[in-house]
């Protein structure tokens, strides 16, 4: 994890919301790292921060109330926080680029697709207005859009037609990092493959990084190299996709994993992680986990961070109980 | 598109003709007698009934609702008034341009102000300037226009004796007429735009539109406010229909030479073609501004559009069938 040669670097990302006088811990100390070409997959519950990571990186948190209090996000050795709004705005769109979880909501009503996708890439080159407008209907028909939609409205598209759109739009400059927010989460069944299957291909094609959100460990299996179990604002579990499928080791990863309906289980109840998510604004102590974690004892509250032990190579679990077990 | 207009436009014309029967019978049933009005309680009873055999008042209802009917839409001739004793067209050349520049002027005053002033307090919502702003504009808002009027008589003519307080003639006598009649619309356009585009703040395309790296100014200006504007348009569209009779007030503080004293003026004469021709220009310049209204909707918003075309595709289907 401490790769120097690393394309994106996150180091104890801290963010925070201020909402009605109280302060919601979104994220409390993220560190990852991603190589170029490589896709990390950021999992865990609605409300555990994977979104409001993406947004830091790209620095698009609404601020107020959103705020990011301590950490860095290094982007070839650059701290983005640190940059003017100019260089920030430079970054946008061109070398970042995210793919929203809405695709009904994510473009603009009022202004045609192409139009959208056009912006985007006159910011970010040095095209004419004719070039640009060429590269547009080359992004449109690169995710399956035939051209001459270019003219048309988000209300004229369907919810598959519209996310290939605003894939369409994230891919345009050829960013170096894809922030993918649930790409699929919005759409049916038979279009989240092919949309994975899209996103999987052009970013081969065009050797982007990316950080893929989801709550669903089938489309992990499909598309990640690394991936982080998020929990609470907090990395609760690291490693390559092949260490947390084949030795998920903290109890929250087994958790995300028992809760899965299995096709050889003739039972047909399905076995979800018993309680909620904690309140944010108020944090369990210790592990934020332990009120809900079956394998839990005194230990694990007590006051204090509980560190990142790396099991194997490369897989890193923060869990007091496993470790010397496990 | 073409077939909506089209049929509004044809709609219109009933609307007029309903308006202009409405109103003819309104002032036909009012009481007051435009021959005593004009001679005065002197006249007798002998000079009156000519008077009004004259005008044409004697004839019977009916008659005298088809006469008028038949010049106001056929031959195009509003008549001429009782007290001034010219054509009712011709004051109109005069007066309508100078009426229809005060309130349009007041209009655009508004925009320009309004807008800008209340998508600054939709971004700074909440800040020392959006609370005193929005105090200021409850302030602006339940002022009446004619009081404030009156108080800028009092200073700006008879105190510092700037600016003239009746006529027109100069540019100096626009000046406070346009101040009184746009600071309601401003503070009314910049409530408005506040509430609308802060309704778009958190939307998810603006979101998008800054993972872009679209520069903030034009973030709020090409995303966020194109989809703010519905409700804006609608309260301009209003008040562009009520320009006329907006100013009303305003010109008669004034003494403004526009439609508004013309009106007033006629119907304390019942001068009742003045006061007929007066409503229905307003009830068609209100018309007009709702069918410009609909169609900016269309063109700021590309589903609203949708249904104006799918609307005049589905008519034509179903007179095919």
């Amino acid at each position: 994890m401490e790769q120097n040669e690393n394309f994106l670097q996150v180091r104890d990302l801290v963010v925070e919301y201020t909402s009605g006088g109280q302060v919601v811990h979104a994220v409390n100390g993220v560190s990852l790292s991603l190589d170029r070409g490589q896709t990390l997959g950021l999992v865990g519950e609605t409300g555990a921060g994977k979104t409001t990571i993406a947004k830091a990186i790209l620095d698009i948190l609404p601020n107020p109330p959103a705020k990011v209090r301590s950490g860095e996000i290094l982007v070839d050795g650059q701290d983005i926080l640190k940059l003017s709004e100019h260089e920030k705005l430079k970054i946008r769109g061109n070398k970042i680029a995210m793919i929203f979880q809405d695709p009904m909501t994510a473009l603009n009503p009022v202004m045609s697709v192409g139009e959208q996708i056009t912006e985007a890439v006159l910011l970010h080159n040095d095209f004419t207005r004719t070039q640009a407008e060429a590269r547009t209907v080359e992004m449109l028909e690169m995710v399956g859009i035939p051209g001459q939609r270019y003219v048309e409205f988000p209300h004229q598209f369907s919810g598959g037609m519209k996310q290939r759109v605003v894939i369409a739009m994230a891919l345009a400059c050829d960013p170096e990092l894809l922030l993918a927010d649930e790409p699929t989460t919005a759409l049916d069944v038979t279009i989240q493959a092919q949309v994975l299957e899209m996103i999987n291909d052009l970013k081969t094609k065009l050797n982007t990084s990316m950080i893929l959100i989801t709550h669903d460990l089938g489309v992990v299996a499909e598309t990640c190299d690394n991936v982080a179990v998020i929990y609470a604002g907090k990395i609760v579990e690291f490693g390559t996709k092949r260490d947390l499928f084949k030795a998920p080791a903290h109890p929250y990863t087994l958790g995300l994993f028992d809760s899965l309906p299995k096709m050889d289980d003739d039972s047909k109840e399905l076995h979800p992680i018993p309680g909620l998510p904690p309140d944010p604004t108020n944090l369990p102590r210790g592990c934020s986990f332990h009120p809900r974690c079956p394998r839990a004892t005194e230990a694990c509250s007590r006051e204090g961070e509980i560190p990142m032990i790396e099991l194997s190579p490369g897989h890193f679990c923060r869990c007091i109980r496993t470790g010397g077990n496990n | 598109m073409w077939k909506y207009v089209t049929r509004r436009l044809l709609w219109m014309i009933v609307t007029s003709i309903s308006v202009a029967i409405l109103i003819f019978t309104v002032m036909y049933f009012v009481p007051g007698d435009p021959a005593q009005m004009a001679l005065g309680t002197e006249a007798t009873a002998e000079e009156l009934n000519a008077y009004r055999e004259m005008l044409g008042l004697n004839d019977s209802f009916l008659v005298q609702l088809g006469k008028y009917l038949y010049n106001t839409f056929i031959r195009f001739d509003f008549g001429t008034s009782y007290a001034y004793h010219t054509p009712v067209m011709e004051e109109f050349a005069s007066r309508l341009p100078r009426t229809l520049a005060l309130g349009w002027i007041c209009l655009i005053i508004d925009a320009l102000i309004g807008i800008p002033l209340g998508v600054t307090c939709a971004l700074h919502r909440n800040s020392i300037w959006d609370q005193g702003f929005l105090v200021l504009a409850m302030v602006g808002v339940s002022i009446p226009n004619f009081w404030l009027a009156l108080l800028m008589v009092m200073l700006f003519t008879n105190k510092l004796h700037l600016l003239p307080s009746f006529g027109i003639g100069t540019w100096k006598h626009w000046v406070m007429p346009i101040i009184a009649g746009s600071l309601s619309g401003v503070a009314m356009n910049a409530r408005q735009t506040r509430s609308a585009v802060l309704e778009t703040i958190r939307a998810d395309f603006v979101t998008t539109a800054k993972a872009k790296g679209v520069k903030a100014h034009d973030v709020t200006y090409k995303h966020m406010l194109p989809n703010a504007l519905i409700p804006i348009v609608g309260g301009i569209g209003q008040r562009f229909g009520s320009a006329i009779a907006g100013t009303v007030v305003i010109e008669t503080v004034f003494s403004f030479p526009g439609i508004g004293t013309y009106m007033m003026n006629g119907i304390t004469a019942r001068d009742y073609p003045v006061v007929r021709s007066c409503v229905l220009v307003l009830a068609l310049f209100a018309a007009v501004a709702t069918l410009l209204t609909d169609l900016a909707y269309g063109f700021i918003d590309p589903r609203i559009k949708a249904q104006y075309v799918n609307y005049a595709a589905k008519k034509r289907r179903e007179d095919q069938a």
